[in-house]
């Protein structure tokens, strides 16, 4: 954690263009973006080769980290399934996780794979409809998005109840510097194939 | 050793088609005598990522699989075409050629592999196999054939002097030019800050077609290519090959699982020897199965001899969870079904001077006839 403090604090804010609903990420290196995960915790991806998880195993939430990180890293902003109006979700305990892509829509109709992070093993498919989806994120419904779904309970002021988030994922936006740093190693790597 | 884990002889044909359930796509392998083998395309097992032509191949060579494959083929780059192919290419010490569409000879492609981590995040795609297999290229000295129609890739004698000949019947040049439009298209869609997961990033009008001849035999391999309203592409193009169709092929691998779609009454009646092998792997996505009772009628109205790896209509498995979250599922009415990695085997033997095939069905595999539709 100190070593990525200390690399979060030299880096430059530079190379960051967030876009526009995505406003938990100021975090920035060169290479570097965030995958923010359920309620606050993330994992910041430095580079193609180092990775820092803060909701590892030590299950850091942001909340927790140093407040070093605080000056870059702001809590993120989630959309929230099937929650009353009025009530402010203080605690989600998750009984069951999955990553999932849409693999094609057909009317109100959205069907999904679903890799399981719960338990491992096969892969499994759902069929979501429009109104499953918060309407925040009703604009990333289309084949190929990625989201997470998360089943648990939400507890509420002591009140548990059976709760469903689907929240798809939003990238920040790839830096100018990044994209040309892509194409030339691709341009390299293009002309040293053997093409017969 | 079990019947199942038998070498074909020396000069023996075989052809292997895997199929693994409707959702983990499909594989090929083809002793082409002498103990070499081609690979057509990969399935892999999802819990332990093992190529169902790896496990085949230890199953006959044990450590010496590693030996057998001299040619892989990549018929086009879908997820259910591709999965564990770089893996096989990486452990085949004799395998130094890829052949994939020539629409893949695209800088813009490349660029597209690095962007993989963030496109396929922990679900893999097929972008991660190119990916390796360009990684490949850098390193391990694997050249990549282009293939276009009408293009021989191999062409070599047997130790005992039969030939051993693979041409590409498609992609036609039209497609080649609309899979790399296809290919600009998804990677300015990336530049312009899109980061879904990218499952095809050619079209199945790129798919490779291939005849393959051994001896006096002759293969015809459909990919995945189906029928276009354009004389320059899909199997209307196949049929204008200019150095194919010369013999006619008594073993078919239907085109995209059994498609109505993909059905071509002239390359059944021009191509195809009478009664030929048709063999075929299922596919679904979401409610959509392949194929379904049209197409497989249409496929039992040309040949009796057709197989299928295993029933497109076997029943959907729920995995078992705790109560609780089942409850939950419940409540919030979500359909959840498994995907299972439902493997079945149609293996065809023969001596290259025979002239019948033999015809061997593994675990799921299935006399397409057998195959039943309910409402």
């Amino acid at each position: 954690m100190e070593t990525l403090a200390k690399d979060i604090q030299e880096s430059t804010i530079d190379y960051f263009v967030p876009t526009s609903d995505y406003v938990n990420v100021s975090l920035e290196t060169s290479k570097g973006y965030i995958d923010s995960l359920s309620r606050g915790y993330g994992s910041v991806e430095k580079s193609d080769t180092e990775i820092v998880l803060l909701n590892s195993s030590k299950r850091k939430s942001i909340n927790d980290v140093p407040n070093e990180f605080h000056w870059h890293v702001k809590k993120p902003i989630y959309p929230q399934m099937n929650q009353p109006n009025g009530f402010k979700v203080e605690q989600f305990q998750t009984l069951q996780k999955w990553e999932g892509y849409i693999v094609a829509i057909d009317g109100e109709n959205i069907i999904v794979r679903l890799k399981d992070i719960t338990n491992g093993g096969i892969d499994e498919e759902a069929e979501f409809t429009f109104s499953d989806v918060s309407e925040d994120d009703k604009p990333l419904i289309e084949e190929g998005a990625v989201f997470y779904w998360n089943l648990g309970y939400q507890i509420t002021k002591g009140t548990r109840k059976k709760a469903s988030i689907i929240r798809f994922r939003r990238l920040p936006a790839i830096s100018k510097l990044r994209h040309q740093h892509i194409f030339s190693q691709a341009q390299q790597a293009f002309n040293r194939i053997n093409w017969e | 050793m079990s019947e199942y884990s038998t070498q074909p002889q020396s000069d023996e044909i075989e052809i292997s088609l895997f199929g693994a359930g409707h959702a983990y796509g499909e594989s090929i392998l083809i002793h082409t005598l002498d103990g070499h083998w081609i690979l057509i395309d990969s399935c892999a097992d999802p819990v332990t990522s093992k190529p169902a032509a790896q496990a085949y191949l230890e199953d006959l060579y044990q450590d010496r699989w590693t030996q057998q494959i001299h040619y892989a083929i990549a018929t086009h780059w879908h997820d259910d075409h591709i999965r564990g192919i770089s893996s096989l290419i990486r452990q085949s010490t004799n395998c130094k050629q890829l052949v994939v569409s020539a629409a893949l000879r695209s800088e813009e492609l490349i660029a597209i592999t690095g962007y993989d981590k963030v496109i396929t995040g922990r679900l893999g795609s097929g972008i991660t196999e190119i990916k390796n297999c360009i990684s490949l290229t850098q390193n391990g000295g694997l050249s990549l054939v282009l293939a276009v129609q009408d293009r021989t890739l191999i062409d070599e004698l047997s130790i005992s002097g039969s030939i051993r000949k693979v041409i590409s019947l498609a992609p036609s040049d039209d497609a080649v030019h609309e899979a790399q439009k296809h290919i600009a298209s998804i990677y300015a869609n990336i530049l312009n800050g899109n980061s879904n997961r990218i499952a095809e990033p050619s079209p199945n009008q790129n798919s490779i077609v291939l005849e393959i001849q051994i001896g006096d035999n002759c293969i015809l391999l459909g990919g995945d290519l189906e029928n276009r309203n354009n004389n320059k592409l899909g199997w209307t193009s196949v049929l204008s090959s200019v150095i194919g169709g010369k013999v006619k092929s008594d073993v078919f691998k239907v085109p995209h699982h059994g498609s109505e779609n993909a059905y071509s009454s002239g390359v059944w009646n021009k191509s195809l020897s009478t009664q030929p092998f048709a063999l075929i792997t299922p596919w679904r996505k979401g409610i959509r199965i392949l194929p379904n009772e049209k197409g497989v009628e249409l496929i039992l109205n040309q040949t009796d001899q057709a197989f299928i790896t295993s029933n497109p209509n076997a029943p959907v498995k729920i995995k078992k969870r705790s109560n609780t979250v089942n409850k939950i599922l419940a409540d919030f009415d979500f359909p959840i079904r498994s995907l299972d990695y439902n493997l079945g085997q149609i293996r065809l033997r023969k001596k290259v001077t025979d002239d019948d095939w033999r015809v061997e069905l593994f675990r799921s595999a299935l006399k397409l006839s057998d195959v039943k539709y309910y409402i």
